[in-house]
């Protein structure tokens, strides 16, 4: 970690090279990483990687041309080749009739981000605490008669970003994270549990295990249900799948500008059942609050789905003017082609446990995870498809039965939450696959009719 | 600058230093990636660029084989202290794994075959660099697909990405490997509208079109502009065409879908970390166990190979990321399962060597058994041969969704258009198609596969494995080929 000071200075130094070499306004933004991942597989760590990096992006503008370069040599020589290629690009494309202008400064908001338990948590100390999960292991093994093995990772994260841009915007923060999952199997089952924390000491591994066993020992095989309707309740994990593709096929403004969102057309309209409310809020200490987007643009709360009712899409500053509008503060580095998606996204909770939830099912199904959904089936319905895993059960007259093997569902989205009878109050946190940084706030649902296709 | 990092050329000889202190450090094995990648990416939307940039993107990884336990440490920073600093970092993780596994030092020398020590210089053929066309030259066929005016067409998008990656490996084995390639890319997506529908036509794939080793002459030989007026019709078409009616049918998948049905039922099957358990926790597992050598999995006329050496596909290599050299390997023959893809751990633990099918994504990245190129044996017989001898079916073209279980077995696709055949003929556009299936009972319905007049190699950039997760290119050659009774439907919801 270099540090507030040696980066703002390294960016500054940068931006005034690039206007001295001709260009009218310019950004650059520091991006730099350590992350560690141990792997575990049949209760053996398989695989422990260690990576060190540090990328500079560089953006500028001659007058209404746009260039961009990145690198991760910090060499000086490959710092002034980056920085004048960007300017070279700039001056061999042609004029963009609507962007002419980097963000202006920003006040931002001090956000606690960086904890050195985690920073400081080597991948001898993860071996050791995998070492106690397989030594836990034992006693449930016999007490239950079959060999229960765990596979997963646990992964820890220092970053830390700084941006500076000629108009006199400088921001810096640094950031850690800690992340574990754990799939417990046996022969007649297997379970799923997993922790996502800014601060690596709050990762409890007793409770994930505890979590995870418990779908692991029911000591019966899974029986094949027939395709077809069922009530489910989606556990977070399953409920994050689904959210995820919503966020990349609907709320970002590359989608909406494609006209490929299902929000295009639908805005102020209801998609959803009014319980369902989804927002994004990079200053919610309950999520993992970032003070800035990645081009410095100050976060602020941004309805999406608002009692159910589509309400606002994610821009960055080049999107939004694209399109005559503000941008909301969701710019992704720059070299990401797909655009604006927002990083801290929350669903509104509810007043129920998942126990209560589950009392109010009949007959249903209980879905812990799915396994690779996709939702590019039709992106104007939500029509998303994907597999069950990693506990799926059967729940009759308000209580978990048995094992159920896997089933593919094929469902709209926006249909099956406008069917959601219930929310969890408990909500938990998800790593997002387009930003380090952020993370999903989710509760389990209860939906109605769920389809199940094979 | 604050920082002092070296130069590319004079990092080597401190990278060599580093493997002979680990050498006297005491471990079993230890390799050495040093990568430099340089890429450009473009994405216009009619006509203009919305995004284009050019990354230079270096780093070396150390891998550590130590008591039977493995260590990887990478790092983007090119100076002797920080080569020292992640040699030791590297072995300090293989020696906290020891130190909890319960192999001996005895028998983790038996963990991984040993290779022959090669010097070894390559270059992958590349007849026009891209990177020294000037840039308005290098845009302008995305920049016109992309301009190409249709009222009733809501946008026209197109990529281009370019990469030359230099990689030099080195290990304890004595081996020095240095291997340049070029790989260049591109597609178009026509999107079209009206109040109730939206429809998407892609050329010459989806997902960002089809990637290939090789420089500019790629994207000369894909002539996207003048295939861009017929996508357009045909996005038009699917507006107002019908929905794909539901049952079960004969299908006939286009080229670029059966590389993709490939790629996720039998490419992902067949690694054997997979079957050994070890991707459980992110990717899963495999109906191809090891017990399972000798299954049927397809139909007679069902082959499938892997080849990293052939040329211009974009998952080609001489030497794999452990020092293997590339080979050969049959995966299913006359629709038997025979071959895993492995690595040197994986393949030792059957008493075998590697075949070779080792890789990372870059250099700060640990190699693990990914696709080289996974290809079908073609047959006999044109595209047109098996529409004519099809009574009752459904041509089916570009991949729209994909979706497959943990154990590679259920799966389903969603395809941007389908062609009704009936009576040899094809009689209308369909829209929303998909299909699915139980990968052996599939594939065992393959009764025609094209011949080499219609075999084409395809290209994904994206293939994702491993945690952290590594995105890769693969490549997959394939012909258009026919399934009976294979499960159809229209999106039900």
């Amino acid at each position: 970690m270099l540090g507030r000071d040696r980066i703002v200075e390294l960016l500054k130094n940068l931006t005034r090279e690039a206007r001295k070499n001709g260009a009218g306004q310019a950004e650059a933004l520091y991006i730099g990483s350590h992350s560690s991942t141990a792997r575990f597989a049949n209760s053996a760590v398989m695989q422990n990687v260690r990576e060190s990096d540090r990328t500079v992006y560089f953006r500028v503008l001659l007058d209404k041309q746009v260039g961009m370069a990145s690198t991760n040599s910090l060499h000086r020589d490959d710092l002034r080749r980056c920085l004048n290629k960007a300017i070279a690009i700039a001056k061999q494309t042609r004029p963009l009739k609507f962007f002419d202008c980097l963000p202006e400064p920003y006040k931002y908001t001090e956000i606690k981000t960086h904890y050195s338990e985690t920073a400081n948590f080597t991948i001898p100390d993860k071996i050791k605490t995998l070492k106690d999960i397989f030594r836990k292991l034992v006693p449930a093994s016999l007490k239950q008669g079959a060999k229960i093995k765990v596979g997963g990772a646990f992964s820890t994260l220092e970053a830390e970003i700084g941006i500076v841009n000629s108009n006199g915007l400088t921001a810096y923060q640094p950031f850690t994270s800690a992340h574990i999952s754990l799939i417990t199997s046996s022969v007649f089952a297997s379970g799923f549990a997993s922790q996502f924390e800014r601060n690596a000491k709050n990762i409890d591994t007793e409770k994930l295990l505890s979590v995870a066993m418990e779908k692991t020992i029911l000591k019966q095989k899974a029986r094949k249900l027939k395709p077809g309707q069922y009530t489910v309740i989606l556990e977070p994990a399953a409920v994050n799948e689904i959210l995820e593709w919503l966020i990349y096929i609907g709320f970002g403004a590359g989608a909406f500008i494609d006209g490929t969102s299902f929000m295009r057309g639908n805005m102020g309209k209801r998609i959803m059942d009014k319980k369902i409310t989804i927002y994004d809020d990079g200053n919610d200490p309950s999520g993992f609050p970032v003070p800035f987007d990645f081009e410095g643009v100050k976060k602020r709360g941004l309805d999406i789905v608002k009692n159910g009712v589509a309400n606002g899409i994610a821009y960055d500053t080049f999107l939004a003017k694209k399109c005559g509008k503000k941008t909301t503060g969701h710019a992704l580095i720059p070299e990401d082609i797909e655009g604006a998606f927002p990083s801290n996204v929350f669903i509104k909770e509810g007043n129920y446990t998942v126990e209560e939830m589950v009392s109010l099912v009949e007959r249903g199904i209980l879905v812990t995870r799915f396994h690779y959904v996709n939702g590019l089936l039709d992106t104007r319905a939500a029509s998303m498809t994907g597999m069950t895993r990693d506990g799926t059960f059967y729940i009759e007259d308000g209580k978990i039965k048995y094992p159920v093997e896997d089933m593919r569902f094929t469902e709209s989205i926006l249909e099956a939450f406008s069917r959601v009878e219930a929310i969890s109050s408990e909500r938990q946190a998800f790593p997002v696959p387009w930003s380090d940084i952020g993370a999903n706030i989710v509760p389990a649902l209860l939906i109605r009719g769920f389809n199940f296709s094979d | 600058m604050t920082l002092s990092p070296l130069p590319k050329h004079t990092f080597i000889p401190i990278l060599q230093h580093t493997i002979s202190y680990l050498k006297k450090k005491g471990v079993e094995y230890a390799d050495i990636r040093l990568e430099e990648c340089i890429s450009e990416g473009v994405m216009a939307r009619d006509g203009e660029i919305d995004r284009l940039w050019d990354n230079l993107d270096t780093g070396f990884g150390i891998r550590v084989l130590y008591k039977g336990a493995w260590g990887f440490a990478a790092s983007s920073l090119l100076t002797e202290t920080e080569a020292r600093e992640i040699a030791d970092e590297a072995l300090l993780q293989a020696k906290a794994v020891a130190e909890i596994s319960h192999k001996s030092q005895a028998t983790s020398h038996k963990l991984i075959h040993r290779n022959h020590p090669v010097r070894v210089k390559y270059k992958a053929p590349c007849q026009i660099d891209p990177f020294i066309i000037p840039l308005e030259e290098r845009l302008s066929p995305i920049l016109k697909a992309t301009s190409i005016r249709n009222k009733k067409i809501h946008t026209i998008e197109g990529f281009l990405d370019f990469h030359k990656t230099h990689k030099i490996f080195l290990n304890t084995e004595g081996s020095f490997i240095e291997q340049e390639i070029f790989s260049s890319g591109a597609g178009i997506k026509v999107i079209a509208m009206n109040g109730k529908d939206v429809q998407i036509r892609s050329f010459p794939d989806s997902h960002n079109g089809i990637f290939r080793q090789g420089g500019y002459e790629r994207i000369i030989e894909m002539d996207i502009v003048q295939n861009v007026p017929r996508i357009i019709d045909e996005a038009l078409m699917l507006l107002k065409a019908d929905e794909c009616p539901a049952g079960e049918k004969t299908v006939i998948l286009g080229g670029s879908q059966v590389a993709l049905q490939i790629h996720e039922s039998i490419g992902h099957a067949v690694e054997l970390d997979r079957a050994m358990g070890m991707e459980i926790s992110l990717a899963g597992g495999t109906f191809l166990t090891p017990d399972k050598l000798g299954m049927r999995v397809g139909s007679d006329i069902v082959n499938i190979y892997a080849d990293p050496a052939i040329e211009g596909a974009i998952g080609s290599y001489l030497y794999d990321d452990e020092g293997t050299k590339a080979k050969r390997v049959e995966i299913i023959k006359n629709g038997r399962f025979i071959n895993f893809l492995t690595s040197k751990e994986t393949a030792k633990s059957f008493g075998k060597k590697s075949n070779g099918s080792v890789r990372a994504n870059g250099w700060s990245n640990i190699p693990i058994i990914r696709m080289s190129n996974i290809n079908l044996e073609p047959q006999e017989g044109r595209l047109n041969d098996l529409i004519a001898d099809t009574k009752d079916g459904i041509l089916l073209e570009t991949n729209k969704s994909w979706s497959i279980d943990t154990l590679r077995l259920n799966f389903q696709f969603g395809m941007e258009i389908g062609w009704e055949i009936k009576n040899g003929r094809i009689t209308r556009p369909l829209k929303n198609p998909l299909y699915s299936g139980i990968t052996p009972e599939f594939w065992k319905t393959c009764n025609a596969i094209c011949g080499k007049e219609e075999w084409q190699m395809y290209g994904l950039d994206s293939c994702g494995k491993g945690e952290p997760v590594q995105s890769i290119s693969v490549g997959h050659g394939a012909t258009p080929a026919k399934f009976r009774k294979v499960k159809v439907g229209v999106i039900k919801c």
